[in-house]
């Protein structure tokens, strides 16, 4: 009893306590900021993000909204517009009524047409001389996706790339010792892990064409001509490359032999199909992987994509995939000014390290991992450093920086019917590939043709 | 009887409906002809006129054929099999068995749900990693194929969806077209010893003609213009296995940003259902029997 009250006077009078310094520390910042503002201005930014992930954005926006710095001055206002593909359309189609957001988060595959459509401020002309902002902190292999042409042109907000998931008790319980490190392994050891009569297979991940894209870049290959679109403006798709091929051929003669579990071209019937014990290996994003190592009801490892045997010396790696943030040009200079400091909160290093350790999105900063590295969280949770392995061992080149195309949801579409035909044993993997880059390269042509009509 | 001023009432009470109608109907579908003959930049809306360009990409176009073909594949797999069954579940209805009022709304719940949520469902049927009708197949010892990922069945299996939605409609139509039927013709047509087969092709079928057609027109016209359950279940894929003319339309619309090129598919998509209709009235005027 005596206890308790006496805690609870002890808290009463911090609580006091800390309220006054607290009080007194603001004041005149307070005085300040609503001297030179009258009301704090809306700063809406449109995002993607659903479920979890979703709700991790709403508590930073609302730590960041509650800052007394920020509180006088502004307020972020999240709206979901939607997946990727139907924000880019509310993005486009808001512009056009000059009603657009002040931040939008974009899918990285439309960061050409982004860049085309000339309505953002690229980042670096608002980071300017900005030290605090921390640049010389990102990860080069992240920053080398959004720079373009010398520029950073958006905020790599949540990037990702792909690794093995593997169920650790089928590995044990088949003998299977290794984790398949090159592509002929990778069916070996799906083929031991495969139980036919009771429709267990070895392997499965989804048919979108971003692991075609990976699977390229990891053996040192451009998906387009022009240096993956870097060097200038794309005009030939290079899916029907010996490598395109050999990453098919793989693909095809799996799922023939009956190792590869083909549920289509969506994110989550894979994620399911290894999580209720169904295939032994997943290949997927590591944007899930808390998620997946804490959800499935045995023990999860992880490990790099594998490649060609004989191919280690090749220069490749991953890419980057998911999406960034973009500061709109249409906006008053002081307004985008209130966006950047929101977005320099977004690259900081505390909100870095909450995204990265709730989700498994990467940290777009070394110092972020340096410190984790430091504090035993990779030791902990030794899933989540595979991917990062994975991308600071990537080569720096244009295989790894990825395709930039204003057409690539297009180029995507066509990849996943090719793979698809094959899969299904409608058409040679040669052919189908060469009919999936002919008519990526009409799209290309009439998109550059617009281009230069524009100008 | 025609007067002026009659003929102004006439006017006033249609111009809510027409006013309306030209905003959000016509309007658009002049917008879509015009600019099916240009070029329009996606962020600026600035057009630059291609002439018959877009015309031209679609006659050369092999996606587009298989787009077609997919589209009529789809109302062939769909409008047939939907009549026929709504029909027949109506007839049974009209003969009023026991729990009549029970079963008319078994049928026609699909109706009232929305297409997005009724296809939400069959993505749970069809789930190629727990998918209920697999399930109940392997029940009965029958391994079920890979309904949304396999391209020989993905059409199929958004056809089946499609007219389970679209019986109930149907279902309502055919009962209001048998409850006009005298039963004076029937009951003679039993006196003169015509058995329940004899007596629905020869009076029930001719009598609710006209409902068949206006039931077979509107279902063609909903059937290619099929996009809710498609965008739901396949996005037009595997292998374009699903790619009906609207998908297409979609897809350059609004991932491929080609608003010029998704107009001029619009103009002949409008054309084929415009050509589809006539057909459907010129066979009408010789079939259907209007009293």
């Amino acid at each position: 009893m005596n206890l308790v009250k006496r805690v609870s006077v002890s808290v009463v009078r911090h609580l006091v306590g800390a309220m006054l310094v607290f009080g007194t520390l603001t004041l005149p910042l307070t005085a300040i900021t609503s001297m030179a503002v009258a009301a704090p201005v809306t700063i809406d930014f449109w995002h993607s993000m659903t479920g979890d992930k979703s709700l991790l954005l709403e508590q930073l926006v609302a730590d960041f909204n509650k800052n007394p710095a920020n509180k006088e001055r502004m307020k972020i206002s999240m709206t979901y517009v939607g997946n990727y593909v139907e924000g880019i359309n509310k993005l486009r189609t808001s512009l056009i009524a000059n009603k657009g957001p002040h931040i939008a988060q974009i899918f990285e595959i439309g960061t050409q047409v982004m860049i085309d459509s000339k309505a953002a401020t690229p980042l670096e002309d608002l980071i300017g001389q900005d030290k605090e902002f921390g640049l010389d902190q990102m990860l080069p292999q992240v920053v080398q996706y959004y720079k373009v042409s010398g520029r950073l042109y958006s905020l790599p907000f949540a990037t990702s790339n792909p690794i093995i998931y593997y169920n650790a008790d089928w590995f044990k319980k088949a003998g299977v010792g290794a984790v398949p490190k090159t592509f002929e392994e990778l069916s070996t050891v799906a083929e031991k892990l495969t139980d036919r009569t009771k429709k267990l297979t070895g392997i499965t991940w989804p048919l979108n064409a971003w692991f075609f894209e990976q699977f390229l870049a990891r053996q040192g290959a451009v998906l387009i001509d022009h240096g993956n679109g870097r060097s200038g403006r794309a005009e030939k798709a290079n899916f029907a490359s010996v490598e395109g091929i050999r990453y098919l051929d793989l693909l095809a003669a799996m799922t023939k032999a009956g190792t590869f579990s083909n549920v289509g071209r969506e994110w989550d019937p894979p994620v399911q199909n290894f999580m209720a014990g169904r295939s032994a290996m997943l290949i997927t994003s590591t944007s899930d992987v808390f998620v997946i190592t804490a959800k499935s009801p045995f023990k999860v490892q992880t490990a790099p994509l594998p490649i060609p045997a004989g191919m280690d010396k090749i220069p490749g790696g991953t890419i980057i995939g998911g999406n960034s943030l973009w500061i709109m040009k249409a906006k008053p200079a002081n307004e985008q000014h209130l966006a950047y400091e929101f977005l320099k909160y977004m690259a900081s290093s505390a909100t870095q390290r909450v995204w990265h350790s709730k989700t498994g999105y990467f940290p777009i900063r070394k110092d972020v991992i340096a410190s984790l590295e430091h504090e035993g969280f990779y030791k902990k949770y030794p899933n989540a450093k595979t991917a990062i392995d994975q991308l600071i061992g990537s080569a720096e080149c244009a295989a790894t920086q990825g395709a930039l195309m204003g057409v690539f949801p297009e180029a995507r579409e066509h990849l996943e019917s090719a793979i698809e035909e094959v899969l299904a044993g409608k058409s040679t993997t040669k052919q189908a590939l060469e009919n999936a880059a002919n008519r990526t390269n009409k799209a290309l042509e009439r998109y550059n043709k617009m281009q230069n009509a524009r100008k | 009887m025609r007067t002026r001023s009659g003929l102004l009432f006439v006017y006033a009470l249609l111009a809510p409906c027409l006013l309306v109608l030209g905003l959000f109907v016509l309007a658009p579908a002049v917008q879509s002809f015009y600019l099916s003959f240009h070029d329009v930049d996606p962020f600026s809306n600035a057009i630059f006129p291609v002439g018959l360009d877009h015309y031209r990409e679609m006659m050369n176009s092999e996606e587009y054929r298989i787009s077609l073909r997919s589209s009529i594949c789809f109302v062939l797999y769909t409008v047939p099999s939907s009549i026929v069954i709504s029909l027949f579940i109506a007839v049974m209805l009209d003969a009023r068995p026991l729990f009549h009022g029970f079963f008319r709304t078994i049928f026609l719940v699909p109706v009232g749900i929305s297409p997005a949520m009724a296809a939400m469902l069959w993505v749970f049927l069809y789930n190629p990693v727990a998918g209920y009708l697999n399930y109940f197949l392997s029940l009965i010892g029958i391994s079920g194929p890979q309904w949304l990922t396999d391209p020989a069945y993905a059409l199929a299996a958004v056809a089946l969806s499609t007219v389970w939605k679209e019986v109930g409609f149907n279902v309502i139509f055919f009962l209001a077209g048998l409850a006009a039927v005298p039963s004076e013709l029937t009951e003679a047509a039993l006196i003169d010893g015509a058995g329940p087969w004899k007596r629905f092709w020869s009076i029930t079928l001719p009598m609710i003609s006209p409902t068949v057609f206006f039931v077979s027109t509107v279902s063609v016209i909903h059937a290619f213009e099929s996009f809710g359950q498609i965008h739901i279940l396949t996005r037009g894929g595997p292998a374009y296995a699903t790619n009906v003319l609207v998908y297409n339309l979609y897809r350059d619309a609004f991932e491929n940003f080609r608003t010029g090129f998704a107009s001029a598919q619009a103009v002949i998509l409008f054309l084929i259902i415009m050509g589809v209709t006539a057909l459907q009235f010129y066979v009408a005027k010789r079939r259907v029997h209007y009293r």
